[in-house]
């Protein structure tokens, strides 16, 4: 679905992908995970074909995203992190942009706002900007295009808004789908993606499914302190120690991102190991 | 499909702009007829008896009015392309470059000749008509009549009249659309700007090169007169070839851009 080789991009003198190649499939949820300025929105950017890389290719749907044709864009949608809607009522923006998108379902849209809280007749430009995301997010999802595009979708959604994006885009899912979520917000995306894919320095540190994850790392609690000694990452709490440590009997548990991002930054190479052997 | 062009596509893609820019475009054309109404009032007050809504004062209005807001209109057309998230908005809806090209064409070139016109020729003609009625039994008052747009020349290298100016107007304007795609930010002064620089440049160079090429007995005593097939050459250029090579830039430069 989305083919990245020997990807190689800067801005003007800066360096931010060399070499980078990755692979994303249909009916997949990928966490897009990494500190800022790292490149997870430069590589969705390059992705949309709103950026060009310097070297290397991109195939998306079978198509060369730089070139930006209509088969390819009526089939990928990017929610950025800083976007704009247009000085128009949703239905106005409706009747005018989603015809554009032939697998348009105004059904389901109206379920997502209705989900959201968000009144049907209300003017885009009232509206405050988590509201104005929520009705971007609810027309991506409608669009039903194959490759989905989100650069820190939470960002600016409140407690209750991040639960409803939450919900709402596990029912959307979709296996001829392919959803990408760039985010810093780890705990925004748990229950929700399958594939965790760090980058850092333009490289990939981690990628992996979040079954092997939960298959060979085990997050847990513990008061021993051996046990904090041997895990691969470990953090003090009040009582006794967070850690990811080994999966030793084999038994799936929860997948804690935010520590696994933690592990992987600091113990990196460790964690590597256990998913190579 | 067709990645082209598709009619429906590029319909979509003209009544989108249309429904995400018709507020300010409503507004944009009450303002005009207001400083239209304005400034021809303007003139009935400070102009002689004789003068008032003369062929003139109506032709130099009209002209004025279509250079100005022409090339204001055009130069901000992609000014969403400044701007990132309005920029992705825009280089991401599913239309190709040329339908989105041909749609900044439809409304900067066409349609914006069409509507000022109009609305041109409706103050215009209400502003004589009133003037005339008003005026009528002033015994130094000569009745205005409306002027005729087609019926003026700029380059007089051929007949036709009605086209030279619209073409020499559309040879202007698409400097300023390529301007609005080239320039971030203040494109409209950069452009005025890099249109004089590279007119200089351009004109110092014809006069160099064609001052060394051809002896100067051929000419006057200090400045070399250009020939008449040069004078046409460059009116034919400015008429016929400014314009779709300016557009053509346009294309190229937006099928190129990046946010």
């Amino acid at each position: 679905m989305i083919s990245i080789n020997n990807l190689s991009f800067a801005y003007r003198k800066k360096p931010v992908f060399n070499g980078l190649s990755l692979q994303f499939q249909a009916g997949h949820v990928y966490g897009l995970l990494g500190k800022n300025g790292t490149g997870k929105s430069s590589l969705l950017r390059n992705i949309a074909g709103l950026l060009f890389p310097k070297k290397g290719s991109i195939r998306v749907n079978g198509f060369n995203p730089t070139e930006r044709l209509p088969g390819f864009l009526q089939d990928v949608f990017m929610v950025p992190e800083e976007f704009h809607l247009p000085d128009i009522p949703i239905p106005t923006f409706i009747a005018y942009y989603s015809p554009f998108y032939p697998h348009f379902n105004k059904d389901q849209f109206g379920n997502y706002i209705t989900a959201f809280e968000i009144p049907l007749d209300s003017t885009l430009q009232n509206m405050s900007y988590g509201q104005k995301k929520k009705v971007l997010i609810a027309f991506a999802l409608a669009t039903n295009v194959r490759v989905l595009l989100m650069d820190e979708p939470t960002n600016g959604l409140d407690i209750i808004s991040k639960g409803q994006f939450r919900k709402i885009l596990a029912q959307a899912l979709d296996e001829q789908q392919c959803i990408i979520i760039s985010t810093h917000q780890v705990k925004d995306l748990e229950n929700l993606i399958d594939r965790v894919t760090i980058i850092d320095d333009g490289k990939i540190l981690f990628d992996q499914t979040v079954e092997d994850i939960t298959r060979k790392l085990s997050f847990r609690f513990t008061y021993d302190a051996d046990d904090a000694a041997r895990a691969y990452y470990s953090e003090s709490s009040l009582r006794g120690n967070i850690i990811v440590s080994a999966n030793e009997d084999g038994e799936e548990g929860k997948i804690d991102l935010e520590l696994l991002y933690k592990a992987i930054v600091t113990s990196g190479d460790k964690i590597t190991k256990v998913f190579q052997s | 499909m067709n990645q082209f062009f598709s009619f429906d596509r590029f319909s979509l893609l003209v009544s989108k702009h249309w429904a995400d820019n018709k507020k300010r475009y409503l507004l944009s054309v009450l303002a005009f007829a207001g400083l239209l109404i304005t400034w021809f009032a303007f003139t009935l007050i400070i102009d002689d008896d004789a003068d008032r809504m003369s062929l003139d004062v109506q032709l130099s209005t009209y002209f004025f009015s279509l250079f100005i807001a022409g090339t204001l209109y055009a130069s901000q057309y992609y000014s969403e392309l400044a701007s990132k998230p309005k920029g992705s908005n825009f280089l991401l809806v599913p239309a190709s470059t040329f339908e989105k090209f041909l749609c900044s064409l439809l409304y900067t070139v066409i349609l914006f000749f069409l509507v000022l016109t109009a609305v041109f020729y409706i103050i215009n003609f209400s502003m004589v008509t009133i003037t005339n009625s008003i005026y009528a039994n002033d015994a130094t008052f000569k009745k205005a009549p409306v002027a005729n747009i087609f019926d003026v020349t700029f380059f007089e290298f051929d007949n036709n009249y009605a086209l030279n100016f619209l073409l020499f107007f559309f040879a202007i304007q698409s400097i300023f659309l390529l301007g609005s795609v080239y320039f971030r930010k203040y494109s409209y002064i950069k452009t005025i700007i890099s249109g004089v620089v590279a007119w200089f440049v351009i004109a110092g160079l014809t006069f160099f090169i064609y001052k060394e090429l051809y002896p100067k007995s051929k000419f006057g005593d200090d400045e070399p007169a250009f020939p008449s097939w040069l004078t046409m050459l460059i009116s034919i250029s400015l008429m016929y070839v400014v314009a779709p090579l300016f557009w053509t830039f346009t294309y190229f430069r937006l099928k190129a851009k990046q946010l």
